[in-house]
């Protein structure tokens, strides 16, 4: 049995032990907010927090996530009030068919904790730090304007 | 959100976009249903040849696995249709057909389990004995067909012997995939004798009669869903060969089955973008005026593409070298070569994005031949009307496009010497191509519903046509909101079911130009009914009022897409103008594109925000179709070398550059009742030329051969420096 803490509720869970973070929150909870694009860390689209931080979760298996807590997109907002970034998301367009938006999303939130003064952060510096998320249908500038919005 | 009503050509969000950035939107392996099985597969490890025998018993030992397909035990399947324009099956053999093993990956067994690493497991323990034959899978090396259709006008050979000025060069694209973010995805279950099934689709009802045809089941017996896609562009018309299995997985087991492909699975099962070998011969005056054009196309397909009863899928690169520029000689000969890969399809502007490659980057080299400004050379051989069909256009406002362009972009300021222009280290060129796509419409009907709650009137819309992104929900609810008055958020839109009023393929940037016509038809029906409930004719009464008054209940309508004007008077082009800069360190070799500049004509916008968001999704597209994107297979083996993300390597946030794309605001009133032409592929068409003729002007280097990658770049600034 492992215990899974995600988006503030724990989960007693009997796991595969080969299962990764993203299958276990798709297939097992239920949480199909987490996309799956690749499944080999190459695309981004599954990007979670764990304790805050991004984490590729095809590339974790779940039963190493005991005694941390799982954030995905679902549990972002604070009830029916969304995270400035997801706000920033809508109001920029920072997305077509949506299916990296999750992605991009949760590694938007946690990239800007990871640096140490948002304020000196350039568009080529938040460039650089997103390019693990990847979109096919190219909504990449209006992403940097929705990171923008929500920067300082 | 705006709650006023939302003017048609304004800004605005996406009325889906909610769901979107929660997570809530609902793709097809989102689909959880009780008792779900997992789908996995394996591929074949040969390119060429028959699968001798097949020993599935470890595979069986694995706990949780629930059922093995082969090509023995599959089961007979009805004849699927195929070229009738009511369905599409991506090869014409139908999966686990027989032993024949035709590219490398293609399915030779399928397992289900109760999980998805039990079936994942299993399948890698599947033992396949193949007889393997020789492959081909180099379009160079490797015999053509000669098709028949050879498009032409006036004399073509004598012409360019005649020519005072004459130019004959070879352009290449190498096999490139459409590789949407989602990887192609299906949940199958049967509800007694009915099937439902939840896809990742362009086009429900070509799945729909594909399924129906292959059970033996009426259409109406099946019911395709996809009311969320994760993108396709192109990859998604045919009805793919894992989403028939799941069904019939699902049948054979009384389960619902999910099948979700891997990512190497798409590379390699899901058809590409052919390759390309393209001679350009141009003829022209010494002004530059062109007299003769011939295109010789080479593109790959599929040794077992059916041909020749079937149309063996040759990319259409010749559509957009007959009609653009003013030449009154003409002639296109296409040849396919049959390889041991996947059977290529479409991939956003099939067509264009290859035919313009290599047509406006040998117009580039015309116009450095000839000493003349490659936009004063664009100018000089414009037409009004389509080239090759003398059909006059309806609407057309190219010259604008290159006028503005030039002017956003700053283009009189350019040097034309190749290395004129430098900054830092950096090598500095600039480059354009005109863009272009048809205008394409289809049959298509919406449903409008009218009906009131304590707020007042709503309407309800509702169409089999499938939103990949586009911004087809946020386009129906901006015009349903407008032709009846209503604030957008009383307007609720519904799609992608097969249940729903008919809607052709997503595809050919057609559908807001189908469907958006056939949503404002339904509603002004709906006011004609509601109008005659009015005391007088200068009564300002609210709709909820009238149905009120009228004693009725919800009140719908369903249009269709009118055609209009004379049949086959006019021709419908959407044109562009697209302007690149980019920097070359010559040390390095990499392209860095620095700023791009599109100003199209794509008739009437109906959503600002969306629009402008897939011309650059078009450019962006266009950007790795130039420097990035080539799906390489091993010559002796027919093994696609990476064919991941990290292999087959598409643009990411570090890539893009400063983008600014504009349109003209000239609808198209002659195309639809709203003037939209649509604007999904238009973006992608000129921007590879651009870019190569960028490259040459900022190096003296003409690539002809796509992608440009540093290797290339450097090798030849190497080979400079030895001369
Ligand atoms: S699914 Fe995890 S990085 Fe692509
Ligand atoms: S919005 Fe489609 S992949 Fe990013």
């Amino acid at each position: 049995m492992v215990l899974l803490s995600v988006n503030g509720a724990r989960h007693e869970l009997d796991l595969d032990p080969r299962t990764s973070l993203l299958d276990a929150l798709r297939e097992r909870l239920g949480l199909t907010g987490t996309k799956k694009g690749c499944d080999h860390g190459q695309c981004g689209a599954c990007t979670v927090h764990v304790d805050g931080r991004r984490v590729l979760s095809c590339l974790a298996l779940a039963v190493a996530q005991q005694g941390h807590e799982v954030t995905t997109i679902e549990g972002l907002a604070a009830g029916e009030r969304l995270h400035p970034m997801q706000r920033a998301f809508v109001e920029c367009d920072a997305l077509q068919c949506g299916f990296c938006t999750p992605g991009q999303i949760m590694s938007a939130v946690a990239m800007l904790v990871e640096v140490d003064d948002r304020r000196r952060l350039t568009d080529a510096g938040i460039r650089e730090r997103m390019s693990g998320n990847l979109c096919r249908c190219g909504a990449y500038p209006n992403i940097l304007a929705a990171i923008r919005r929500v920067r300082p | 959100m705006a709650t006023a009503s939302r003017r048609i050509g304004g800004p605005g969000e996406r009325v889906d976009a909610g769901l979107k950035v929660t997570g809530q939107a609902r793709y097809a392996a989102d689909v959880a249903l009780p008792d779900l099985a997992h789908a996995a597969y394996l591929g074949s490890a040969i390119a060429s040849g028959r699968v001798l025998a097949i020993d599935t018993t470890r595979a069986e030992q694995v706990g949780g696995v629930l059922l093995i397909l082969t090509h023995h035990n599959r089961g007979p399947l009805g004849d699927l249709p195929n070229g009738d324009g009511t369905a599409l099956a991506p090869d014409p053999r139908p999966p686990l057909a027989d032993a024949r093993v035709h590219y490398h990956g293609q399915f030779v067994a399928m397992v289900v389990a109760e999980s998805p690493e039990q079936a994942a497991h299993a399948a890698a323990l599947i033992g396949v004995t193949y007889e393997p034959a020789p492959c081909l899978v180099d379009i160079d090396d490797a015999e053509a067909i000669r098709l028949e259709d050879n498009p032409r006008r006036g004399d073509c050979a004598a012409a360019l012997r005649a020519a005072p000025v004459a130019l004959d060069v070879l352009y290449s694209t190498p096999v490139q995939h459409p590789c949407p973010l989602e990887p192609h995805a299906t949940v199958a279950h049967w509800v007694g004798h009915d099937l439902v099934v939840h896809d990742s689709t362009q086009w429900v009802l070509g799945d729909r009669a594909l399924l129906a045809r292959a059970f033996g089941l009426a259409d109406d017996r099946v019911r395709i869903c996809a009311p969320f896609v994760g993108g396709s562009f192109g990859s998604k018309v045919c009805t793919a060969a894992h989403t028939l299995l799941a069904a019939v997985a699902a049948r054979r087991l009384g389960r619902p089955v999910k099948s979700v492909l891997r990512r190497e699975q798409v590379l390699a099962t899901i058809g590409p973008r052919a390759a390309t070998r393209q001679r350009i011969q141009l003829g022209a005056e010494r002004d530059g005026r062109l007299v003769a054009l011939r295109h010789h196309t080479r593109s790959h397909c599929a040794v077992n593409s059916g041909f020749p009863d079937r149309d063996p899928f040759h990319e259409p690169t010749s559509g957009v070298t007959r009609m653009l520029y003013a030449c009154p000689n003409y002639e296109a000969v296409h040849d396919v070569v049959p390889l041991h890969l996947m059977k290529p399809g479409w991939m956003r502007a099939p067509g264009e994005a290859t035919g313009l490659w290599a047509l406006e980057g040998a117009m580039d080299e015309l116009a450095c031949r000839l000493g003349v400004d490659p936009l004063e050379l664009r100018l000089r051989n414009h037409t009004a009307h389509n080239a090759h069909t003398g059909k006059p256009y309806a609407g057309e406002h190219l010259r604008e496009c290159y006028e503005r362009g030039a002017e956003r972009f700053g283009w009189a300021r350019r040097d034309p010497r190749p290395r004129s222009m430098r900054e830092g280290d950096a090598f500095v060129g600039w480059g354009l191509a005109t863009a272009t796509h048809p205008g394409n419409s289809d049959d298509a009907s919406v449903r409008v519903r009218l009906d009131r709650d304590s707020r007042g009137a709503y309407a309800s819309v509702a169409t089999a046509g499938v939103d990949l992104g586009t911004g087809l929900y946020t386009a129906l609810a901006v015009v349903v909101a407008d032709a009846l008055e209503l604030p957008l958020e009383r307007v609720h839109v519904e799609l992608g079911d097969s249940r729903l009023p008919p809607a052709p393929v997503t595809g050919g940037s057609n559908l807001t130009a189908s469907l958006a016509p056939a949503a404002r038809a339904a509603c002004l029906q709906l006011r004609r009914r509601l109008l005659g409930f009015r005391r007088d004719p200068d009564e300002l009464a609210a709709w909820g009022e009238l149905l009120a008054r009228a004693g009725l209940g919800p009140i719908e309508a369903v249009g269709a897409a009118e055609p209009r004007g004379v049949p086959g008077q006019y021709a419908y082009q959407s044109f562009g103008a697209q302007f690149v800069e980019v920097r070359v360190v010559p040390e390095l070799g990499q392209v860095r594109v620095t700023r791009v500049v599109g100003v199209f004509d794509v008739g009437q916008v109906v959503n600002a925000t969306a629009t402008r968001n897939q011309l650059i999704g078009g450019i962006l597209f266009g950007l790795g179709q130039a420097l990035l994107e080539r799906l390489v297979h091993d010559p002796a083996r027919g093994v696609p070398v990476g064919a991941d993300l990290a292999g087959y390597v598409i643009p990411a946030h570090a890539d893009v550059p400063d983008i600014d794309v504009s349109w003209l605001d000239t609808p198209d009133p002659a195309f639809n009742a709203l003037g939209c032409r649509g604007a999904g592929e238009i973006g992608i068409t000129g921007v590879a030329a651009a870019i190569a003729s960028a490259v040459h002007h900022a190096t003296g280097i003409r690539v002809r051969d796509l992608p440009i990658t540093p290797e290339r770049l450097l090798a030849e600034l190497a080979g400079e420096r030895e001369d």
